[in-house]
């Protein structure tokens, strides 16, 4: 009897890892009017990111995203992009993800602020061709203060699934959720500034583990 | 009238009523379609944006009987991940003078007022 219990499996505990750092971005987007009126309908999106770790002690991501967008209307837009982002966790050998992603986004401004909701597949390419599809879900609140309308809340919520198993992506099923929750500061209509707290809770690739990131995140966003 | 008669494998229906659950895609379609309308936002900011210009154009033009009027109009996107903005080009007249503005609102109590070359 003894062996048989010893024989039954049990899962150890998940462990749960915390970290601080931060993360900081600039977005820029506008239509591409400018280069020819014909083409007005046509957005550019680029975007840098810096990532850091380890109490703030190490830079460990970038990344550079640039997306071309088509406007279905001033609310609603199709996207197809690439992200390039250069890794260097610490003690481990430097890797660069390549991700290209179509995307849906639609912006509803209300009476109570506006909502956004950003749709996108990532197509993850790891290292080789072994490639990992990972949709993405973000919701987005915007709400101006009554005292100041340049201040805002801004609050969302971006959830990451794996769609299928892959060596180095690891196994399908949840992947990460991101959640914010901070501030923002309209210096005209095409520039606002964003500060706040994001956690970021990602699982290993067995699905066993899980890391908790506390980030301190800060967002330039310019439009033209 | 052989081909009513044919073997050819029924045709895609793509919302078959007898069928539960066939029509699920309807109401997100209909959704959809409403979403993408951009007449709200343009109607309900109209007149807070007509009153800037009007405020600007009485002092810019001299004449405290200015009138204006909305020549075009369109939302537009200002920094990304952000609000839309209610956008108008306005014609003010008064005293002899003309002038036009870009008035740019996000709600009916936020403007930014330019005057532009017609």
């Amino acid at each position: 009897m003894g062996g048989l219990l010893a024989a039954v499996s049990v899962p150890a505990a998940a462990e749960v890892t915390t970290t601080w750092g931060s993360w900081a971005q600039v977005v820029g987007e506008g239509n591409l009017g400018f280069v020819d009126p014909r083409l007005e309908k046509f957005r550019l999106w680029l975007e840098g990111q810096g990532r850091w770790n380890e109490d703030w002690q190490h830079f460990y991501q970038g990344v550079v995203r640039a997306a071309l967008g088509y406007s279905l209307s001033d609310r609603a837009t199709l996207w197809v992009g690439y992200n390039f982002v250069p890794t260097q966790l610490q003690g481990r050998p430097y890797f660069a993800i390549q991700e290209l992603w179509p995307g849906f986004r639609y912006i509803l401004p209300t009476d109570f602020g506006v909502f956004m909701f950003r749709t996108m597949l990532d197509v993850n390419f790891i290292r080789g061709d072994d490639v990992r599809f990972r949709p993405r879900q973000m919701f987005r609140y915007l709400h101006p203060f009554e005292f100041d309308k340049r201040f805002s809340l801004v609050v969302w919520d971006e959830v990451f699934v794996r769609v299928n198993t892959t060596e180095w992506g690891g196994k399908a099923g949840f992947d990460q959720n991101r959640a914010f929750v901070g501030f923002g500061w309209s210096f005209t209509p095409e520039l606002r500034a964003e500060l706040g707290y994001m956690n970021q809770y990602v699982e290993d690739r067995d699905l066993l583990n899980e890391t908790d990131n506390n980030l301190i995140m800060g967002s330039l966003f310019v439009g033209w | 009238m052989d081909h009513l008669r044919s073997n050819s494998p029924d045709p895609v229906v793509w919302c078959d009523s007898r069928r539960r659950g066939r029509c699920w895609w309807l109401p997100l379609l209909a959704l959809s379609a409403g979403c993408v309308s951009d007449g709200t936002l343009l109607e309900e900011n109209a007149a807070v944006a007509l009153r800037s210009a009007r405020f600007q154009a009485r002092q810019d033009l001299d004449c405290p009987g200015a009138v204006v009027n909305v020549l075009s109009e369109k939302e537009v996107p200002g920094a990304p991940w952000g609000y839309l903005y209610s956008d108008y080009r306005i014609r003010a007249e008064g005293c002899g003078s003309t002038a036009f503005y870009d008035v740019e609102c996000r709600d009916e109590s936020l403007c930014d007022v330019k005057r532009v070359q017609p």
